[in-house]
């Protein structure tokens, strides 16, 4: 499947799967803080590969990323991208104690990070995984600080040797009002789009 | 001076020329590299940011950048075009890193072989590379100044580094 061959039908379709998907993983992070957690619904968006990195908020804008596969049988990247206050606020609420300066970069504080950022993408990707009839599971973690256009670049070199462009799905997260807030993407690999789309009845 | 200077962006998977006193700047290499070649003569300079080695097969123009070998190829071109020689061309070059040091294994460290094809493909050009800040586990920002030839490095963790 090439991105730019895509239907109207079908990017509403990876919408609607999309926001039942996020819903899930609120849901769990909900659960996870005792507190309530407020979702956008999710945009579907076919972006040329240079642009994404201003779609996470500026090429060299410091933001704490997670990046996670998605794997089994569809694959692709999934990036969870904090501002740096949300993230030592997130932890807060999960250590249930104020954060010392860069204490966010502790073992105990990037580690509660990464579980938080593996709830959210198994949650996402069981209900997802239910709803089409397909297995879905996800990598372990890795966390980095840094420039928004360094974290995503390697989700990008990927997508390059075969795209032009990069379809992202990405969905905003609230908790608190707006105390902590999140970006979840996912890009998906050109191949894992037929099987996703196959799978919710919107294949060719 | 940077008053009367004129800054150029360069996306990723882009190259940029431009003319003393141009500014060429290019944002957040992860593994990807920010490659400069310059004519110190013509004080002329290209700027690419760079995302995979090779091509493998024919592509089409607009993915030249892309690439290092037909990034590389192309920015000689350029270069040429504007009246600057081979012999007067010096390289220097940032990026490669391994953003998620865990993933290294899985994805053959693309930051790596990134900076040795960069390496490999500049000796076949007989360029020599003046100047180099590669590798780590850190994203990097480069502004190339063509007025002094000067590539200004900076990351969050360590500051900004001139070479």
């Amino acid at each position: 499947m090439v991105f730019s061959n895509l239907r109207n039908g079908q990017l509403d379709a990876l919408t609607e799967i999309s926001n039942i998907g996020v819903g899930h993983a609120a849901t769990a992070l909900s659960q996870l803080l005792s507190t309530s957690v407020e979702i956008r619904v999710p945009k579907v968006e076919l972006l040329e590969i240079a642009d994404v990195p201003d779609q996470l908020g500026g090429d060299d804008t410091p933001v704490v990323g997670m990046f996670l596969k998605m794997l089994g049988d569809a694959s692709g990247n999934m990036l969870l991208i904090y501002p740096r206050e949300s993230a030592e606020r997130m932890v807060s609420l999960l250590l249930q104690k104020e954060l010392e300066e860069d204490e966010i970069f502790s073992e105990m504080a990037l580690s509660a990070l990464k579980e938080v950022g593996n709830i959210l993408a198994s949650a996402y990707l069981s209900a997802l995984g239910t709803m089409l009839n397909i297995n879905l599971i996800c990598s372990t973690p890795s966390v980095s600080y840094d420039m928004a256009g360094a974290i995503v670049d390697y989700s990008l070199i990927e997508l390059c040797s075969s795209e032009d462009k990069a379809l992202v799905v990405e969905t905003e997260f609230f908790l608190r009002g707006d105390e902590v807030k999140g970006n979840f993407f996912l890009i998906p690999d050109p191949g894992s789009l037929d099987v996703i789309l196959k799978a919710a009845g919107q294949g060719k | 001076m940077e008053g009367d200077s004129n800054i150029i962006k360069v996306k990723i998977a882009d190259y940029k020329i431009g003319t003393a006193p141009d500014i060429l700047v290019t944002k957040g290499l992860g593994s990807c590299v920010g490659l400069s070649i310059y004519d110190k003569e013509t004080r002329v300079g290209c700027l690419a940011h760079i995302m995979l080695p090779t091509s493998n097969k024919k592509v089409a123009e607009k993915f030249y950048p892309r690439y290092a070998d037909t990034a590389i190829d192309r920015m000689i071109e350029m270069l040429n075009e504007k009246g600057c020689t081979l012999a007067n061309m010096e390289a220097k070059m940032a990026g490669g890193a391994s953003m998620f040091p865990g993933l290294k294994k899985e994805n053959k460290g693309v930051g790596d072989r990134n900076v040795e094809a960069v390496l490999e493909l500049l000796q076949r050009h007989e360029i020599s590379l003046i100047g180099s800040d590669t590798g780590g586990s850190y994203g990097r920002s480069v502004e190339f100044c063509t007025d002094s030839g000067e590539m200004s490095i900076k990351s969050i963790q360590h500051g900004i580094l001139k070479i």
